[in-house]
């Protein structure tokens, strides 16, 4: 196998090299293959269109013979006629080419047939006996070279009644096929023989040529650059022969002329490196002509400048025609005869200027001078500088034409090299200058008293000074790199920062104040100025910060400050400016969305040391408690004062867990003793919380509810804290909601004087009222006494009412006398507070007197807190009263200390039974006893007696059983108004009734 | 090389025969047997004719197998039926007399016996009024042994005035078609034949069988029967006898029976045809001799 292998590679290579070797056999071998292959498909394809067009034929005769069979053979078949039958049959014997034809009986059986010794019997080999199987259609039993057989059914009214069958031989169309293909065969080898002739002849013709090509080319190759090809012929291989002795032509010169290139291109080379290292103009202007003069080699390199005076003068030189320039000048003036070569030329329009044959004009200025140094081409090139054209190079060369397309290109790619270095050393030149000025500059900035800061346009700090650092704090090195945010206080809002960049996007600069930050984390004021800086091109760059401290400056503003926010005793923010901080604090929270909490703290029984000290301690006390306060909280934190002994504490990012430690640090700080004037004083004090945004979103609520907090925390035993909760409004809140409520309810006409009835237990009859005082309040309705005259008594409120519904009652009364009721009495409470003035007695008169009634019909309800306190004084005032011929009553008798000493002191005409014993009198025995021991008591003592809160008949009964006058309650009527108790009046005085209160007799 | 192959393979193929039917197929394993009808019609139409009724006895009976074959003329039927070459068979009245000597017997006949009678056919444009009037003239008939189409009317024309051997000249055309074609192109003055060619010919052909009309026509006789060779087993005869007369039972057996057109097939024996011997004798008395 490998052998084989071996064998058939071997081959491969051999059949390869003998057709890759000569054009002539691969045209040969080509002409003929090709002829062989077209001639031979063509015969094949003839004989093969020839058979099945002749075998297509005999198909159709057979089909033909076989259906003239069927039909002429149907009505013998079908009458078994085989006579008949074998008289159409003998008819076809001759037929050409015809095998054998059949009439089979659809079983096989043979009714008739060319060859009669087959009737009778049956088909009997397979061929035959398909058809049997196969429908009654025309079939084709073979169809091959031989032999054609085919059957057609015969068919009587599309009964099928037998077969004719023809089998025909292919004998004929076989011998015209063989004819056809010898034929072929002949005419193809006939052709094949001659494109092979042909072929051979035309390749002798055209390869003849190429070899004696060949011969030249290899001649050339062994170096004979002489020898040229004599083909002449104007065919291709003629062309080839001139093109390639003009190649050979061209290379020849080429050689030379490369040479010369390459030493050009050297020489620039060289001159490169010289640019880059020689930082000398003169050196470097004549070291480039000397290299230009040796290598190349020209006979003279010089460089030109034209000068002021309108000649050109050569800056450098070189070559060993340097004498040249001893006989001729060079002008810029165009019209000399000495500004028409092409130096002069090259400088003026800036472009290199070349005579390849310098010496062409005898007439010329430079002639005789070049004639004598045997220059036969010059060639002058441009130099700029600075962008303008500064003068050019001079070459000189004895060769005639010297200068082809790539020197020029050369020559001006070194004078732009030289334009460049030129260019190069006035820029370093420049450099150097600047670099000077820079330095100044820097000192300027280092030195300078102003904090300077430089960032890039990345906002970044580039660079700082001396006096930066001394301000910040930060050496140069902590922030160069970093954002100029580290310097931030965080006192100036977002806002004021996008202001202030903002003005320095739009002018350019911005100046102001602002506080900064020290790295030592102090906060100081500087003045600033921003300053935007741009490039020569617009571009902005830098961002440069200037800035002094001023610290000095805004102590003494803010000295002035003080006075006006600060409170002059303890030195803490004031009102005023606790109120600005609080805002500013919520603002802040608001938008770092973290918390606010408000203290607000009272000093526990502060009075006290201001009425038993005096002023003079309390103040100092008030100094003391500042500035505990200010020890327990942290710098951020305010603590101001409020007036008084209030002070407010705003802990800024602060809920309410850290509020209660502040709170609990304050009560500890606070309730150590105090020296004050050579005394040991201890206090305490109460403090409400409230936070913000938990408990309230705005400044008032806030301190209102921690006001309220604090309040409970009083009412909760003081010395401790509380923070504020939304329950409190049940208590203590609603109590200084209703005081601050109460305060306006005088001036807002919201008080009422409701009047309650008071009759004579012995015939019902209505002998007097009590005038009582309603709270008609907007929103909470209607309020009692027992829960606003509490406060109003706590706030001294309590005088200024009493005083008005005093006024009233009398008023009232007035009126209803007027009206015919002149026996009518009107009870009138006092509170302890009345009795505390000085001019009660004088208040009473004035109303009597004003409204011109008789002493006698005012009925005055005292407590016995009232005859308790300051008992001389109120002693005289009730003397004086009653000596006026005033009634007095004792109110709520039995539920104080009900001394009977005070009956025998005070001039008392009247003892009024507390409702609380009238309530149980029928359930409770020792009620029951002690109404009426009170009453016998009083009347013992010649004293009137009236029950209050009579509400059911079986009381009033029991009342009037004990030899009670007189008495009020719901079972005779609530207390009305002025027009209700009217009409009251109007009905009850003439029909009085005991079963039934008069109220609801009245309807009302 | 493509020479060589055809040479090769002509050689190679030469069909070969057996005297025996080699490859039985199912339904050609019983006996087969050979029907002849007289020649009626040509051979084509007697086979659209008669070939459904066999095909129709043959589905229904699985002991035998019948094959319906032509016979070109009377002649040849005649020579196959007294050669006794036929196993069942439809002869004429007077075929079926003459059979009784080859050993053949009536088994069935064609119903419609009034049908079975001589028609003499004019052209409807001729002057032919009275049977007189073919003195001279040509007569065609079908053949000279058709009973109802030639023999019939040749003794109605007798026995109406003419001698039918010297009055007119007697051509015999071979068949019905041919006998009623020949008045009509005018070869013949009147033609002979019987009621059941000449309906299907009128209803084939109406625009033709309009120039004729019936002129004459004679009295009945007995129809065609049905005749089996005595050595046919009597079991084979009956089952193809059932389905003949059974045929004008079903829808499918009456179109077949109008095509003939008969209403049905009846039984028969020997000697319903006793009245067509005594007309033989008497025909071949007085008219022509006629072997019987």
């Amino acid at each position: 196998m490998v052998r084989l292998l071996h064998f058939y590679s071997m081959l491969r290579d051999r059949i390869m090299a003998f057709w890759e070797h000569s054009i002539r056999r691969q045209l040969v071998l080509s002409f003929g293959l090709v002829t062989l292959l077209v001639m031979t498909s063509f015969s094949y394809l003839m004989y093969v269109q020839q058979r099945d067009f002749l075998y297509g034929t005999d198909a159709d005769r057979a089909k033909g013979l076989a259906r003239a069979l069927a039909s002429s053979s149907a009505s013998l078949v079908l009458t078994n006629d085989i006579a008949g039958l074998q008289e159409v049959l003998q008819g076809l014997v001759d037929a050409p080419d015809l095998k054998f034809a059949l009439v089979l009986s659809p079983q096989g059986e043979v009714l008739g047939a060319t060859n009669p010794k087959l009737i009778r019997r049956y088909v009997n080999d397979e061929i035959s006996k398909r058809l049997l199987d196969v429908p009654a259609e025309f079939t084709t039993l073979i169809d091959d070279d031989a032999l054609i057989d085919v059957a057609m059914p015969i068919k009587v009214s599309n009964r099928h009644v037998g077969w004719a069958r023809v089998e025909m031989t292919r004998r004929s169309s076989n011998a015209n096929l063989n004819l056809l293909q010898a034929t072929g065969l002949g005419f193809s080898l006939l052709a094949v023989i001659a494109s092979f002739v042909l072929a051979a002849w035309l390749s002798w013709r055209l390869t003849g040529k190429l070899y004696h090509l060949i011969h030249v080319m290899k001649a050339v190759e062994n170096g004979n650059r002489k020898l040229r090809s004599d083909v002449t012929t104007r065919d291709e291989v003629g062309k080839l022969a001139q093109s390639f002795n003009r190649m050979l032509d061209t290379l020849n010169y080429s050689e030379h002329e490369l040479g010369r290139i390459n030493r050009l291109y050297a020489a620039w080379t060289e001159s490169s490196e010289v640019i880059v290292r020689q930082k000398n103009e003169v050196l470097l202007l004549n070291s480039i002509c000397q290299i230009l003069a040796e290598r190349v080699p020209f006979e003279l390199v010089w460089i030109g400048v034209p000068g002021d005076d309108g000649w050109v003068h050569p800056v450098a030189l070189s070559g060993i025609s340097s004498n040249y320039l001893k006989l001729i000048r060079v002008s810029m003036d165009v019209a000399k005869h000495q500004g028409q070569g092409p130096v002069s030329k090259a400088i003026i329009a800036g472009v290199h200027n070349v005579f390849n044959n310098f010496l062409e004009d005898a007439d010329a200025y430079w002639y005789a001078a070049a004639v004598k140094f045997n220059f036969n081409s010059v060639g002058a090139f441009p130099i700029s500088r600075g962008g303008k054209v500064y003068g050019c190079i001079a070459v000189y060369s004895s060769e005639l034409n010297f200068f082809s397309s790539e020197h020029i290109d050369l020559m001006s790619g070194l004078a732009d090299d030289v334009t460049f270095a030129l260019d190069n050393l006035d820029r370093e030149q420049q450099q150097r200058t600047a670099a000077i000025k820079l330095e100044q500059a820097a000192t300027v900035f280092e030195y300078s008293k102003e904090g300077i800061m430089v960032t890039d346009a990345n906002n970044k700090i580039v660079s700082v000074n001396r006096s930066f650092v001394e301000i910040t704090g930060y050496a140069a090195e902590e922030v160069i790199g970093q954002d100029p945010k580290i310097l931030s206080s965080g006192l100036q809002s977002r806002e004021f920062y996008e202001g202030m960049w903002a003005a320095v996007l739009e002018t350019g600069s911005w100046q102001g104040e602002i506080w900064d930050r020290r790295k030592n984390g102090e906060v100081y004021p500087e003045a600033l100025t921003i300053i935007r800086v741009k490039n020569v091109d617009g571009v902005f760059i830098n961002h440069l910060a200037i800035f002094s401290d001023i610290s000095e400056r805004k102590i003494a503003q803010e000295r002035i400050q003080q006075l006006a926010h600060y409170d002059v005793l303890t030195g803490l923010p004031n009102r005023v400016l606790f109120s600005d901080r609080l805002e500013q604090a919520i603002i802040s929270a608001q938008r770092n969305h973290t918390k606010i909490a408000l203290l607000f703290l009272d000093i526990d029984r502060f009075k006290q040391i201001n009425d038993t000290l005096g002023h003079g301690a309390g103040d100092l006390m008030l100094q003391n408690v500042g500035q505990r306060l200010l020890s327990c909280v942290r710098e951020q934190d305010t603590v101001s004062r409020q007036g008084g002994d209030e002070f407010i504490v705003v802990l800024s990012d602060a809920g309410i867990a850290g509020a209660e430690l502040v709170a609990q640090k304050i009560l500890q700080s606070i309730i150590q003793p105090y020296s004050i004037e050579g005394h040991d004083l201890r206090i305490t004090a109460s403090v409400g919380i409230a936070v913000y945004p938990d408990h309230a979103q705005d400044s008032e609520s806030l301190i209102r509810f921690a006001d309220v907090a604090m309040y409970q925390a009083k009412e909760n035993g003081r010395n401790c804290y509380l923070s504020f909760h939304p329950d409190m409004n049940e208590s203590s809140y609603e109590r200084l909601k209703l005081e601050n409520a109460l305060r306006g309810a005088l001036e807002r006409d919201e008080l009422r004087v409701y009047y309650q009835a008071q009759v004579n237990l012995q015939d019902g009859s209505v002998i007097g009222c009590e005038a009582l005082v309603r709270w008609l309040h907007p929103e909470l309705g209607m309020i009692y006494p027992d829960k606003f005259i509490p406060l109003a008594e706590e706030t001294g409120l309590i005088v200024s009412i009493n005083h008005w519904v005093l006024e009233q009652a009398i008023k009232q009364c007035r009126a209803w006398r007027d009206a015919g009721f002149e026996t009518l009495t009107m009870s009138v409470n006092l509170s302890a507070m009345q009795f505390r003035q000085h001019n009660l007695l004088q208040q009473v008169r004035d109303l009597l007197h004003k409204y011109d009634l008789p002493p006698g019909v005012l009925d005055l309800e005292l407590t016995e807190g009232i005859l308790m306190q300051g008992v001389e004084r109120t002693l005289a005032t009730l003397h004086e009263l009653s000596a006026m011929g005033v009634i007095l009553s004792l109110d709520d008798f039995g539920t104080g200390y009900s001394s009977l000493s005070y009956l025998k002191r005070f001039p008392i005409q009247q003892l009024k039974i507390d409702q609380s014993f009238v309530r149980d009198v029928i359930s409770d025995a020792s009620d029951a006893t002690m109404v009426r021991t009170i009453i016998l008591m009083a009347h013992s003592l010649k004293l009137d007696v009236i029950a209050e809160g009579v509400e059911t008949q079986e009381q009033a009964a029991f009342l009037m059983q004990c030899g009670c006058e007189r008495a009020q309650g719901y079972h005779f009527s609530p207390p009305v108004t002025a027009q209700d108790f009217e009409k009251l009046l109007r009905l009850g005085l003439g029909n009085p009734r005991y079963d039934l209160p008069l109220s609801k007799q009245l309807n009302l | 090389m493509l020479i060589a192959c055809s040479r090769q393979q002509e050689a190679a193929y030469q069909p070969t025969f057996t005297e025996k039917f080699q490859a039985p197929l199912k339904e050609y394993v019983v006996k087969e047997y050979v029907v002849g009808v007289h020649p009626l019609h040509n051979p084509k139409r007697l086979l659209e004719i008669y070939g459904p009724i066999l095909d129709y006895a043959n589905t229904r009976i699985r002991e035998a197998h019948f094959k319906l074959e032509a016979a070109r003329n009377y002649e040849e039927f005649d020579k196959k039926l007294y050669a006794g070459y036929y196993d069942l068979a439809m002869p004429n009245p007077y075929q079926t007399v003459r059979a009784f000597k080859y050993g053949y017997r009536v088994f069935a006949k064609m119903g419609d016996d009034e049908e079975f009678r001589g028609i003499i056919l004019v052209r409807k444009d001729s002057r032919i009024h009275e049977v007189t009037d073919l003195r001279g003239k040509v007569v065609a008939y079908p053949a000279k042994t058709a009973l109802a189409a030639t023999m019939m009317p040749q003794y109605y024309l007798q026995t109406h005035g003419l001698d039918v051997n010297s009055d007119i000249e007697n051509h015999y055309v071979g068949s019905q078609e041919s006998s009623i074609l020949n008045v009509l192109r005018g070869h013949a003055a009147a033609a002979a034949t019987w009621p059941l060619p000449w309906k299907t010919f009128s209803v084939e052909y109406p625009e033709m069988a309009n120039q004729l009309e019936v002129k004459w026509q004679t009295a009945p006789l007995l129809n065609n029967s049905w005749v089996a060779r005595s050595d046919v087993p009597q079991a084979v005869v009956d089952l193809f006898k059932t389905q003949l007369l059974s045929l004008n039972e079903t829808a499918e057996g009456k179109r077949m029976l109008e095509r003939l057109p008969i209403s049905r097939f009846e039984a028969a024996t020997n000697d319903n045809y006793l009245p067509v011997i005594t007309f033989l004798e008497t025909f071949s008395n007085s008219v022509r001799e006629i072997e019987w």
